[in-house]
């Protein structure tokens, strides 16, 4: 159930980064070419900001360990990334393969973060409670 | 002490003001000449400046082409027409005159000629020149009273070359002989390559097509002139013109939605129809400006961009390959195109775009390795920043 959580929360954490990228690509985040997070330095900052969020809560809650829960996060995260990097009008592009290894680095490096954040989060809450 | 002050000074002051007085019915009596020529408006130099009021729109003639075409003419590094067997390359001198070179299918020299505002030089291998003079070499005034474009040059050297040099007269702003049957230049050329500033290159062939419906309603059909745009080497776009129907329609993807299309219909109100007639030099340079301006107004964002370049509609795909390289940089990486990757993107697009490969065909080695030896590059320039691009071993894949 925890690991559905996270993957649940992973792959929603980066759709709803994606469906704010949309709404917003040339006024917030300035794009150019399709909206797209590795398309902008801005819509990266958010989707790994996102995913470091929503990694976070889901470690500080759940309480799985950090690695378990940060892999779940990424999982989600990830599905949601291929699913947009196919269903976007423009298509995957021509080096789609290079793309998706390097949006996997991006999101895992995100969740990890979250996951160990929200871990350390848990960890002070409980050594807060003990002692209050 | 007053008296002895004012006699002194007093035939000073007289003398001044009979110079004076003097010095200036001079000069007005020099200038009331000019004054009263230009007043008159009788001078030979001068004429009555026709001034337009704020928000008149001025008449000009939609029938002749305008300053953004001579501009856009003017950036055409090379212009090469080839006419069945005759191929006439024209390029523009560092001193402002235009050549153009014609050599036969085997590259063998079939003349040279060279054009300024005042004098045309036209050298005849064959050596039937007119000119006493310079034997193989005619020299003529430049009395075309057309505006010097690389296209204008190519045509004159191609008529020069088939029809030789004797008895030269000005017919239609074109040199040719006396006897000679006057040439349609946009109906004997097969093929039109532009190469243009910012690795634009457009590249204008003939085709004839079976009857097809361009819009609702709109059957366009026969012999149509198809340019298609590169970038860089990458495919950027396409136009083509047909024929008998007078229908232009052009797609860009990435800058425009689908395929554009004009005809004579969407002119009627306005000018009663095309009010020119699209000559193969124009439609090549049609489609270079369409792409200039629509890339600049992308990225200066002075109109809405577009960021979702849709699929082109279905008389696009049948009339067009479907592109293989759609952007140009690293599609789905483009936070990176200002890195060194990006020189990697572009030589796999232009790999790509060479092999005929698009993203379906990642890893089709059962087919044919010429993509997968793409993607084997690129995955090494962005691993370690090596160049192995295949499509620079011509020998290897026949790029």
């Amino acid at each position: 159930m925890t690991r559905l959580v996270g993957f649940v929360a992973g792959f929603l954490a980066f759709w709803a980064a994606h469906v704010v990228e949309r709404a917003h690509w040339t006024d917030w985040f300035r794009g150019e070419f399709d909206p797209w997070f590795l398309n902008s330095g801005r819509a990266m900052a958010a989707t790994f900001g996102a995913v470091v969020l929503a990694s976070a809560v889901t470690a500080a809650l759940a309480g799985a360990s950090r690695a378990a829960s940060g892999l779940v996060v990424a999982a989600g995260a990830f599905t949601a990334m291929t699913l947009v990097l196919f269903l976007k009008p423009a298509g995957p592009g021509t080096i789609f393969p290079i793309v998706m290894v390097a949006a996997g680095v991006v999101l895992l490096v995100a969740s990890m973060l979250g996951a160990w954040a929200g871990a350390r989060a848990r960890r002070l809450i409980r050594a807060g409670g003990a002692t209050g | 002490m007053k008296a002895p002050f004012v006699k002194r000074v007093a035939p000073l002051a007289t003398i001044a003001i009979v110079f004076g007085i003097a010095a200036v019915r001079r000069t007005a009596t020099a200038e009331s000449p000019r004054l009263a020529a230009a007043t008159a408006g009788t001078g030979a130099d001068t004429q009555d400046v026709r001034v337009v009021p704020a928000g008149t729109r001025l008449a000009t003639d939609p029938g002749k082409k305008g300053d953004t075409y001579y501009w856009i003419e003017g950036q055409t590094v090379r212009s090469t027409i080839r006419f069945g067997d005759l191929v006439v390359v024209a390029d523009r001198r560092g001193d402002g005159r235009l050549h153009a070179k014609a050599t036969d299918a085997a590259g063998n020299d079939r003349g040279d000629l060279t054009a300024s505002s005042a004098v045309i030089q036209y050298r005849s291998p064959a050596g039937d020149g007119v000119d006493a003079q310079n034997g193989s070499t005619v020299q003529a005034q430049n009395d075309s009273r057309e505006r010097l474009t690389l296209h204008w040059v190519a045509g004159q050297a191609f008529g020069l070359a088939k029809d030789g040099t004797a008895n030269l007269v000005w017919q239609g702003g074109v040199m040719r002989p006396r006897r000679a049957p006057k040439r349609d230049i946009d109906q004997e050329a097969d093929e039109v390559e532009t190469v243009w500033a910012n690795g634009l290159v457009a590249t204008l062939t003939k085709h004839d097509f079976p009857p097809r419906e361009i819009a609702p309603g709109r059957v366009v059909q026969g012999r149509a002139w198809v340019t298609t745009l590169t970038a860089n080497g990458v495919p950027a776009g396409h136009s083509i013109w047909f024929e008998r129907d007078q229908v232009f329609a052009y797609s860009l993807p990435g800058l425009t939605e689908g395929l554009v299309w004009i005809g004579p219909e969407h002119l009627k109100q306005q000018y009663g129809g095309w009010p020119f007639k699209p000559d193969v030099s124009w439609l090549n340079l049609q489609t270079i400006a369409a792409h200039h301006f629509r890339t600049l107004m992308a990225k200066q964002g002075f109109v809405a961009r577009q960021c979702e370049p849709r699929q082109p509609n279905r008389l696009a795909q049948f009339f067009f390959p479907t592109l293989s390289a759609n952007e140009p940089g690293c599609d789905g990486l483009h936070y990176f195109d200002g890195t060194m990757v990006r020189q990697c993107c572009d030589d796999h697009d232009r790999c790509y775009a060479k092999n005929g490969c698009t993203w379906q065909s990642w890893w089709l080695f059962w087919k044919s390795w010429s993509c997968d030896f793409c993607n084997l590059a690129v995955v090494s320039c962005f691993a370690v920043g090596s160049d192995m691009d295949p499509c620079r071993s011509r020998s290897w894949w026949g790029c």
